[in-house]
């Protein structure tokens, strides 16, 4: 089964790894105190950070314009998705609500065998 | 790849004489690994930088103070061939680069010269190694 989002195999050509990124409170550290002898302030949360999730992997096509064709249906739904959309992992798990926020790519075009190029997605849940 | 006794060796518009082999040395210079969601192995690998190395050895007739230098580039070109005729006589060219020049004395007594080479390649894609076919006898 392949990994999805929006309903497209985005990064199916190759191999490829789903990280999810830190959970949890968005803090502030508390200042020294302004008197000496008066209590520290305490940690300031601002609430959950939204979830997300990191996809890294390498981009595959027996040629240029193959891997081009890969690499402007990233570029489409950074740019085109006006509504957020589910994210599949490939092995069952699904996250809706997501929003491809940010596409990287890690070096430049690799010619051997195939032409190929590593990268690195960023979803963000909506909403939360 | 390796190439006893090769015939009419020239290296950067000289002739070189008593050449006992050339060796030619495929390396990956850089190689992609990479692993999946699924298991342990990799699932794909490819090598897009990769070198090929040539190293001559040739025997020295006496003592020399001349010779080619690291950096030095231009074309080695030398034939192969099974037999003492012109049947399966092969031609092998590359575009080269001097990168070590080596004058010796071998166990054996004998004086010889190591050469190695990094073959370039005029447009990145093509081999540096061009292997015709030369039954004609041409040169």
């Amino acid at each position: 089964m392949p990994s999805m989002y929006n309903g497209t195999a985005l990064f199916d050509s190759g191999p490829h790894r789903f990280m999810v990124q830190r959970q949890g409170q968005t803090e502030v550290e508390p200042g020294e105190p302004a008197i000496q002898g008066q209590a520290s302030a305490r940690w300031l949360q601002l609430g959950l950070v939204q979830l997300s999730i990191t996809v890294r992997g390498r981009l595959i096509a027996p040629d240029e314009a193959g891997l081009w064709a890969l690499r402007d249906a990233i570029s489409a739904e950074l740019t085109a998705s006006a509504s957020p959309a589910t994210l599949e992992d490939g092995n069952g798990r699904i996250w809706t609500g997501m929003w491809l926020v940010r596409y990287e790519e890690t070096g430049p075009v690799d010619i051997g065998r195939a032409w190929s190029i590593g990268y690195k997605a960023v979803f963000r849940k909506v909403g939360q | 790849m390796l190439v006893i006794n090769p015939q009419s060796v020239s290296l950067i518009g000289q002739t070189i004489d008593r050449v006992r082999r050339i060796a030619i040395h495929r390396s990956a210079e850089r190689l992609l690994v990479e692993w999946g969601n699924m298991g342990p192995y990799p699932v794909f690998a490819d090598v897009p930088e990769q070198r090929v190395e040539l190293e001559l050895f040739a025997d020295l007739e006496r003592g020399t103070l001349d010779g080619l230098e690291p950096g030095d580039e231009g074309a080695l070109e030398f034939f192969t061939s099974p037999t003492a005729g012109s049947g399966g006589r092969t031609k092998i060219e590359a575009t080269v680069v001097v990168t070590d020049v080596r004058d010796g004395v071998e166990p054996g007594g004998s004086a010889q010269r190591r050469i190695r080479m990094e073959a370039v390649s005029a447009s990145g894609t093509a081999d540096p190694i061009v292997i015709s076919d030369a039954e004609d006898g041409s040169r």
